[in-house]
């Protein structure tokens, strides 16, 4: 009786080993973290993912918003958790490329591997359709002769807002007056007010006001003209040479196996652009186009190399 | 044509899901606003995902009814337990908690219940009618207004306490100051941060305001609980204090409610113009409203004991902020506050751009909205009346059970925010400041208001600066400014003289 009981307790006990040969990512819920609060663009692109996740990815997907720090407590709690594939990070490029760049963080834009580049969206140079002025040449022109009078509004500090507005301020050669504002909510407040001339925005937030002729878009830092904005020349059509977009994606750290990251990456993609996930992206007002790891890469790499461009023009 | 799209507005608004919609909202929103801890806020957060998934009007509906719903119900715990379920309650605690202390939560309840929705609808009339010529007026509004409306308003709320106005005018700095902790918005660098990385985001609000209201009063009657129990002979007066006899006739008449009409009124307007400014928020609006109901009351001595006006004033002010804040968003396309954000965010998921061509280009939607708007008001009232009687009866019971319950949830809902435990901790610090401010007859009302207020006052300074290019001249160049100005100063020498003439 004992013996029975013994090698019934035996194989009872080895079953759950038998997880450890799981095929990844099955017994897990895989973990994506934000490091922005609930509501927000990067959130709901998250939520699209974890909604119709588990039958693309095999197991479920949450949701774990972690603001603070502008994204570092997000970005650390991520690099620091397990390399096992199933901690991912979703993040635009400020707390994995900007922060490394200006202060010490507990990683380096190395330490990141991105897997699925979700969308893509456009910095828009706004100004006001009432002030003359019709084209950024215009403003710019107007921003040559008086260094400093005209001002231009951005979101936080070296925020994917600020830095565009740096770089043409470089690449341009003129200054404006810089008024930090608290998001869009503030900053159309001024740029309809005329408390400012110029502002630095995404293109979802002045859709509305723009199609009723408020205000014009007179730029967008991609390299090609975007479907919401299609009378919108780039910056380069302008004669400027910047490209900043600003990226939602999602990365997981490189030490993660490459067979993991590669099964990762095919499966959100599939998930991203499936007719579920592209209905509820349309809903939400998110342009949902998915890119695999090459592409990707190739994005994260270039958006290093101008920040860091920026950055170090800066300190000159 | 016109009935064509009220028969369609009908059919819309009126449809069981909707209703049903609303009504879930509602009772959603008390009772989530009750909690200390959590806001209507956080519930229209998270049930974003799920309202994804409905069709615009019950997902407005829902939305709305949560917000509502948790304006009133952050009251409920002003007035039973000293505590705001809501930032936006803060400024009810002042004349709401002392009303239940005194023996009569019933009629401070109803009469927070019913200012809340004579302010809703109040709103609701101003942003269908109002709508685009108010935008228009705040949109005059630059950095050296705002900074002139939260200075003036930090003020006010400190010399409110006759007795005490420099006390209250160094806890609003202090107040104003704890808000300075963490990321300088402007330049990022790390400010009163001591190293902390937690502190890199500064104070949590939520745990500041439950600290120093909810927190240090339960210490406090703990502590005197404690002294009680070990000197083995009863302190009379606070047995008598928590014996918590209750009035017989806590009853609100109608015609008592009528005699209200000022403070509500004053409430609504204020709620209505303040709601409508971005940026600036309920809890400003109660603030404000109390401050100026009380400058207008005939009874302006019976304010921070229990006077219904303070709790009517208040209580239409924060919920007039309701359905004034979407103005900037159906005007411009501006959302004025979080929660117009969040409202923003469901209208762009259900396809409809806010701004000015939104009413235009999706009037059905628009109009069922308004109506909506005006069912979710009524049905705030309805279901609340019929659970008021019980959220009475948690008056009834001893602080003794209560206390701790509270204590916890307030725990559980402040590190349910952010999951953080750092924000459990500033919860108690600020437990501590309150007591000790309490000992010192330090107001602490002053010092919430500085601290919510601390971040837009100071960004509006710096932004005006910029834009004057460090011009203070700048800063007064604005008849709007000069106006707000001139309007306080007035208010402060009225209040000093009413406080000098007095024997």
């Amino acid at each position: 009786m004992n013996r029975v009981i013994r090698s019934i307790a035996f194989v009872v006990l080895s079953l759950p080993s038998a997880a450890v040969f799981a095929e990844f990512p099955n017994d897990r819920p895989i973990r994506v973290v934000t490091p922005y609060g609930a509501g927000g663009g990067i959130d709901v692109a998250a939520r699209i993912l974890a909604s119709i996740g588990e039958e693309h990815l095999g197991t479920r997907v949450d949701v774990v918003n972690m603001p603070g720090a502008g994204g570092l407590t997000a970005a650390t709690f991520v690099r620091e958790a397990e390399p096992d594939g199933y901690t991912l990070l979703i993040s635009d490029y400020t707390p994995l490329v900007t922060l490394p760049l200006r202060e010490s963080t507990p990683y380096s834009t190395d330490d990141w591997l991105p897997l699925v580049q979700v969308t893509e969206i456009a910095p828009t140079f706004v100004i006001n359709a009432s002030t003359g002025y019709e084209s950024l040449a215009d403003v710019l022109q107007a921003a040559k002769q008086k260094p400093g009078a005209l001002a231009a509004t951005h979101g936080t500090f070296m925020s994917s807002s600020h830095l565009p507005l740096l770089r043409l301020e470089q690449n341009a050669g003129v200054t404006f007056n810089h008024v930090p504002t608290s998001g869009g909510g503030e900053t159309f407040q001024f740029l309809l007010g005329n408390i400012v001339q110029l502002a630095v925005t995404t293109p979802a937030t002045i859709i509305g006001p723009a199609r009723s002729g408020r205000v014009l878009p007179v730029a967008v830092a991609t390299a090609n003209r975007i479907s919401a904005l299609p009378d919108t020349p780039t910056l380069r059509e302008s004669g400027i040479d910047i490209v900043m977009p600003v990226w939602y994606t999602i990365f997981t750290t490189s030490e993660v196996p490459a067979d993991r990251v590669r099964l990762l990456a095919e499966r959100i993609v599939t998930a991203y652009a499936s007719t579920e996930a592209q209905i509820l992206a349309k809903r939400a007002g998110l342009e949902i186009e998915p890119r695999g790891l090459e592409d990707t890469k190739q994005n994260y790499l270039q958006t290093i190399s101008t920040v860091a461009d920026t950055l170090s023009g800066l300190r000159e | 044509m016109t009935a064509d799209i009220l028969a369609t507005v009908t059919t819309l608004a009126l449809s069981p899901a909707v209703i049903f919609a609303v009504l879930t909202g509602v009772l959603l929103g008390v009772t989530v606003g009750a909690v200390p801890g959590i806001s209507g806020d956080m519930a229209m957060a998270l049930l974003l995902p799920y309202v994804f998934t409905m069709d615009p009007a019950p997902a407005i509906g829902m939305l709305m009814g949560v917000y509502k719903g948790g304006l009133f119900g952050g009251s409920v715990s002003a007035i039973l337990f000293g505590v705001p379920g809501t930032p936006g309650a803060a400024a009810t605690i002042l004349d709401g908690f002392p009303a239940k202390e005194a023996g009569y939560p019933n009629r401070a309840l109803h009469v927070a219940l019913y200012s809340s929705v004579a302010g809703d609808f109040a709103g609701v009339l101003v942003l269908v009618f109002v709508a685009a010529p108010l935008a228009m007026l705040a949109l005059s509004f630059g950095p050296r207004e705002f900074f002139a409306l939260y200075l003036a308003s930090i003020v006010i709320i400190a010399g409110l306490d006759r007795g005490r106005i420099a006390k209250g005018l160094a806890a609003a700095w202090l107040g104003v100051l704890l808000a300075m902790v963490g990321r300088d918005p402007f330049s990022g660098a790390e400010r009163l941060t001591f190293g902390l990385p937690e502190l890199g985001s500064g104070l949590g609000l939520i745990p500041v305001l439950i600290g120093l209201f909810a927190v240090s009063e339960i210490l406090l009657q703990a502590a005197r609980t404690w002294r009680e129990s070990n000197s083995g002979k009863t302190n009379t007066i606070a047995a008598a204090d928590k014996s918590l006899h209750y009035l017989a006739n806590d009853h609100l008449g109608w015609r008592e409610f009528r005699s209200l009409w000022r403070p509500v009124a004053i409430g609504s307007a204020t709620g209505t113009f303040i709601g409508a400014l971005p940026g600036a928020g309920a809890t400003l609006a109660g603030f404000l409203s109390y401050g100026l109901a009380r400058r207008a009351s005939k009874h302006p001595e019976r304010f921070g004991t229990g006077s219904l006006e303070g709790v009517a004033a208040p209580e239409a002010g924060n919920s007039a902020t309701a359905c004034a804040t979407l103005i900037p968003l159906f005007a411009f396309g501006i959302p004025g506050s979080g929660s117009a954000a969040l409202i923003g965010a469901a209208f762009m998921m259900q396809g409809i751009s806010p701004g000015p061509t939104m009413i235009d280009d999706n009037m059905t939607i628009v109009y069922a909205i308004f109506v909506l708007l005006l069912i979710g008001g009524i049905f705030n009232l309805l279901t609340s009346k019929l659970l008021l009687p019980y959220y009475s009866r948690i008056a009834m019971l001893q602080p003794r059970y209560v206390l701790p319950v509270v204590l916890g949830l307030a725990v559980l809902g402040t590190y349910a925010t952010n999951n953080v435990a750092f924000d459990v901790w500033v919860l108690l610090a600020a437990g501590l400041l309150g007591v000790a401010m309490r000992l010192l007859g330090v107001p602490i009302a002053p010092l919430a208001l500085g601290f919510i207020l601390g971040p837009g006052l100071e960004r509006a300074l710096r932004q005006s600066l910029i834009l004057g290019h460090n011009d203070l001249a700048y800063l007064v160049a604005s008849p709007a400014a000069i106006a707000i100005y001139a309007a306080s100063t007035a208010m402060l020498i009225l209040l000093f003289r009413a406080h000098s003439t007095r024997p």
